[in-house]
C-alpha cells in the first residue's frame, strides 16, 4: 500500500491498513458503558444505554443504524456537544487514556478543535459564511496552536493544498458560498485537520455529495488518517461508505451496540440478526432476482424499549430469553455481539 | 379522441416514446436590468436533445450527478411543467392529449422524493389515496381506497387517519396508493427512497417490483443510488449536463460501460477495496458548459476532437470513442 503515488486533487487511492487488535493496547479513545438521557415531558428517556467501544490509533471505526438508533448522539457526546435536556447520565470517555466526560466546559472546548476535530454532513455548519476561507483556518490555528499570523496564512494554503483544493493560493481569499460543495467540504476537513488532532469525529461527512464527489472525499479522509495517524469515528447511514473506508464497525439499534467486528466480517458475515437484516436489505451493484431481504416493522421509539433484547419484536430467531433478559455485548467467534445466540450460557450456539 | 387512440396505438410502438426533448431555464436579468447593464442573456440548458422509449411494464431508469437534468424530465414527463420543444408520445399519441384532464383519465402518475412534503397534511389518507378517482361514485371510491390500502401494506382503516399519524416509508406506501387509484399504467418515480432509511427502503423497493409484476406497470425510475437503480432497473439512461450519454440494458452498462463518464459512475460507488482511478474534477456548471463534449475536462480519454466537437448520440451512446475504448465493468470489481 503506497501513499505516495497519491496525487493531490486527483482521486488515486489505496485504503488505510487495516489496524486490527491495536486499538485494544493503546487505544486514542475508549467509551466505556456511556449513557446518555433526555429529560422530557413524558419522563427520562434513555437514547444511549451503556455503549461501549474503543478506536485505536489511525484506525477508521464506523458506526451505522438507521435514524434514531443513537450514532450521531455518540459522536455527540464523545465530543460532548450534547445540548440540554441531553446529557451524559453515566460512563466514562477517555481520549489517550485520560478521562474528559467530566472536564469543564472551558477545558473541553481546548480539546475540541485541537486534540479532536470535526466534520459534519453540511460544510456550512462548520463555516463562517462571513470570513473568508483562509480567516477561518488561520483562526482556528490561532486558537489552538501557538503560531504567528503569517506563519498560521501559510500553513492555511498548505491545508489547501493538502486536502486537494485547486490553486490554494487563491482560493484561501474565497468565501464558502464561491465554493462549491465538495470543495466547501474539502475546507472543513482542513479545518478539522488544522491542530493536528488525535480523533477526527465525521458525522455524514459525504451525505450530502453526489458520488463522483463523495469518492473524491472518502479518498482523502482515508489518505490523512493513514498518513497523519489520525483515528477517525465515520458516523453514516451507507454501509458503502463505511466498506470503503472503515476497519471497523460498530452496529447500533435503539441506542445501543449490538455488534462490534471488523468491516469484513460485519459486511460478509453478520452475526446479529439485526445486522444481519440491514445488510440484506441494502441493494447492491450485482445482478439478483431475489427479493431484498425485509425486516419487519420498525425501529422502536425511545419511550416504548422493548423488555429483553430491545430488537426482540422484529426479530426471527428470537426465543423466550430474548423478551426477558436483555443480551450484553460479547466476545463470540473474535468479534462482539450482543445476542443470546451467541451466548454460550444456553448452548444454543457454541463459541 | 377515443378514435385518435384507436388509429395511433400501433402494437409495436413502445409505452412511452420521448424524442428530442429540450428545455432551458432563463436566468438572464430582466430586460430593462440587461438594457441599462449591457447583461448577456443567460440560459441554463437543463435538458438537451433527448430522447429515449420504454417499453410496457419495463423499468427505465435515469442516473446522474445533481444537475444532470433527470427531474426537470420527471417533471416534464408528468406534464408538471412544459418542454421547451420536443415530443413526448405515450401509448402512440401526444403527451398533450394523453394527460389532458378532461378526459378523467390519468396514465401518468407520479412518486415523489419528500413523502413529507407531498401528501396534503390537512387532508385524511382516504382523499389523498382517493383524490385522482374523485369522480367515481362515493361508495365506489371508499372501497377502491381500502383495496388500494391493503395492496401496499396497510389497513383499510388507516384512510381515517391524517398523513402525521405514518412514518416515512407508510407515507411513501401511500404516496404509491395514490399513484396506483386512477389505473396509470406509467408511474415517474423521483427518488421514491433516498429520504428513507436502508430497512425501509427494501419495503418499498420490493413493494414496486411486486406491484410492477401484479399490474405490468411502466416505471420511469430516477436515482442516484446505483445500487439502487441496479435492483430496479432494466434499462438505464446516463445524463451528463442534461445529455443523454449512454442508453443500454441495466446489465450492459454494469458489466460493460461505454462511455467514460459512466465508468466514472461505476467507480464513484463506494464500496470495499476498489481502486479508482478515473475519477477527476466536478461537475461544470451547465450555465457554461464546457465546448465540444461536455465531459472532457473530465474524461481521462479525451483527445483533440473531444475538445472540439459535440458527439452526436448513436448506437446507445454519445462518445467519440466509444467503439476503440474497452472499459471495465463492476462484475469483477464488486467483492
Amino acid at each position: 500500500m503506497t501513499f505516495g503515488t497519491a496525487v493531490r486533487g486527483a482521486a488515486s487511492v489505496s485504503h488505510p491498513v487495516k489496524a486490527e487488535g491495536s486499538e485494544k493496547a493503546n487505544p486514542v479513545l475508549e467509551v466505556r458503558n456511556l449513557v446518555v438521557e433526555f429529560d422530557t415531558d413524558d419522563g427520562r428517556l434513555r437514547a444511549l444505554d451503556g455503549v461501549s467501544f474503543s478506536i485505536g490509533r489511525g484506525e477508521v471505526l464506523g458506526v451505522v443504524g438507521e435514524s434514531g438508533a443513537g450514532k450521531s448522539l455518540t459522536g455527540m457526546s464523545v465530543s460532548r456537544m450534547i445540548q440540554p435536556p441531553g446529557h451524559i447520565a453515566g460512563g466514562e470517555v477517555l481520549l489517550a487514556g485520560k478521562r474528559i466526560d467530566q472536564l469543564p466546559p472551558r477545558e473541553m472546548r481546548q480539546i475540541r478543535g485541537k486534540r479532536i476535530g470535526m466534520i459534519f454532513q453540511d460544510p456550512m455548519t462548520s463555516l463562517n459564511p462571513l470570513f473568508t476561507v483562509g480567516d477561518q483556518l488561520a483562526e482556528t490555528m490561532r486558537v489552538h496552536l501557538s503560531i504567528s499570523r503569517r506563519a498560521a496564512w501559510q500553513r492555511a494554503i498548505e491545508l489547501l493544498d493538502e486536502v486537494g483544493v485547486p490553486s490554494p493560493a487563491d482560493r484561501v481569499n474565497a468565501y464558502p458560498h464561491e465554493l462549491s460543495g465538495g470543495m466547501r467540504q474539502r475546507v472543513v476537513i482542513a479545518l478539522a485537520m488544522c491542530a493536528e488532532p488525535e480523533l477526527i469525529i465525521a458525522d455524514e461527512p459525504t451525505t450530502a455529495l453526489d458520488v463522483a464527489v463523495q469518492a473524491q472525499i472518502l479518498d482523502l479522509l482515508a489518505r490523512i488518517c493513514d498518513e497523519h495517524g489520525t483515528s477517525m469515528m465515520l458516523v453514516t447511514h451507507d454501509m458503502g461508505v463505511i466498506a470503503d473506508i472503515a476497519n471497523r464497525v460498530a452496529v447500533m439499534y435503539a441506542g445501543r451496540i449490538v455488534e462490534i467486528g471488523t468491516c469484513d466480517e460485519v459486511t460478509n458475515a453478520a452475526s446479529h440478526p439485526y445486522s444481519q437484516g440491514l445488510m440484506g436489505a441494502i441493494p447492491t451493484l450485482e445482478d439478483r432476482n431475489e427479493p431484498l431481504l425485509q425486516i419487519p416493522g420498525s425501529m422502536p421509539r425511545l419511550s416504548a424499549i422493548p423488555r429483553g433484547c430491545s430488537f426482540n419484536p422484529r426479530c426471527g430467531q428470537a426465543f423466550q430469553r430474548c423478551t426477558i433478559e436483555r443480551p450484553s455485548l460479547l466476545y463470540a467467534d473474535g468479534r462482539q455481539v450482543a445476542c443470546h445466540l451467541y451466548d454460550s450460557v444456553t448452548g444454543d450456539e457454541p463459541t | 379522441m377515443k378514435q385518435d387512440m384507436a388509429v395511433n396505438q400501433p402494437d409495436t410502438e413502445p409505452h412511452v416514446v420521448v424524442s428530442r426533448l429540450n428545455h432551458h431555464f432563463d436566468l438572464s436579468g430582466g430586460l430593462l436590468a440587461r438594457a441599462l447593464r449591457g447583461g448577456e442573456r443567460k440560459l441554463l440548458h437543463a435538458v438537451a436533445d433527448v430522447s429515449f422509449s420504454i417499453e410496457r411494464g419495463e423499468t427505465f431508469a435515469l442516473v446522474g450527478e445533481s444537475g444532470s437534468g433527470k427531474t426537470t424530465i420527471a417533471r416534464i414527463l408528468a406534464g408538471l411543467m412544459p418542454a421547451r420543444s420536443g415530443e413526448i408520445r405515450i401509448d402512440g399519441r401526444p403527451i398533450r392529449a394523453a394527460a389532458a384532464r378532461d378526459e378523467g383519465l390519468a396514465v401518468i402518475q407520479m412518486v415523489f422524493q419528500d413523502p413529507y412534503a407531498s401528501l396534503n397534511p390537512r387532508w385524511r389518507v382516504g382523499r389523498i389515496v382517493g383524490e385522482p378517482i374523485r369522480a367515481l361514485p362515493q361508495t365506489e371510491r371508499i372501497r377502491r381506497v381500502a383495496e388500494l390500502l391493503e395492496l401496499v401494506g396497510l389497513h383499510a382503516l388507516d384512510a381515517g387517519k391524517y398523513p402525521h399519524q405514518f412514518s416515512g416509508g407508510q407515507r411513501q406506501r401511500i404516496a404509491i396508493a395514490r399513484s396506483l387509484s386512477a389505473n396509470a399504467p406509467l408511474l415517474v418515480c423521483d427518488e421514491p427512497t433516498s429520504a428513507l432509511d436502508v430497512s425501509v427502503q427494501a419495503q418499498i423497493l420490493n413493494l414496486m417490483r411486486e406491484l410492477q409484476g401484479q399490474f405490468d406497470l411502466t416505471y420511469l425510475f430516477i436515482s442516484h443510488n446505483l445500487a439502487v437503480v441496479r435492483y430496479m432497473a432494466t434499462k438505464i439512461g446516463v445524463l451528463y449536463l442534461g445529455r443523454l450519454v449512454e442508453v443500454a440494458p441495466a446489465s450492459r452498462i454494469f458489466s460493460a460501460p461505454r462511455h467514460p463518464y459512466t465508468q466514472m459512475l461505476l467507480e464513484a460507488v463506494p464500496g470495499k477495496g476498489r481502486e479508482r482511478t478515473s475519477i477527476k474534477g466536478e461537475m461544470p456548471s451547465p450555465i457554461a458548459p464546457p465546448s465540444g463534449c461536455p465531459f472532457h475536462p473530465r474524461c481521462a480519454y479525451a483527445i483533440d476532437v473531444c475538445r472540439k466537437v459535440t458527439p452526436e448520440f448513436r448506437n446507445g451512446n454519445a462518445c467519440h470513442r466509444a467503439d476503440e475504448l474497452e472499459l471495465p465493468g463492476t462484475a469483477a470489481a464488486v467483492g
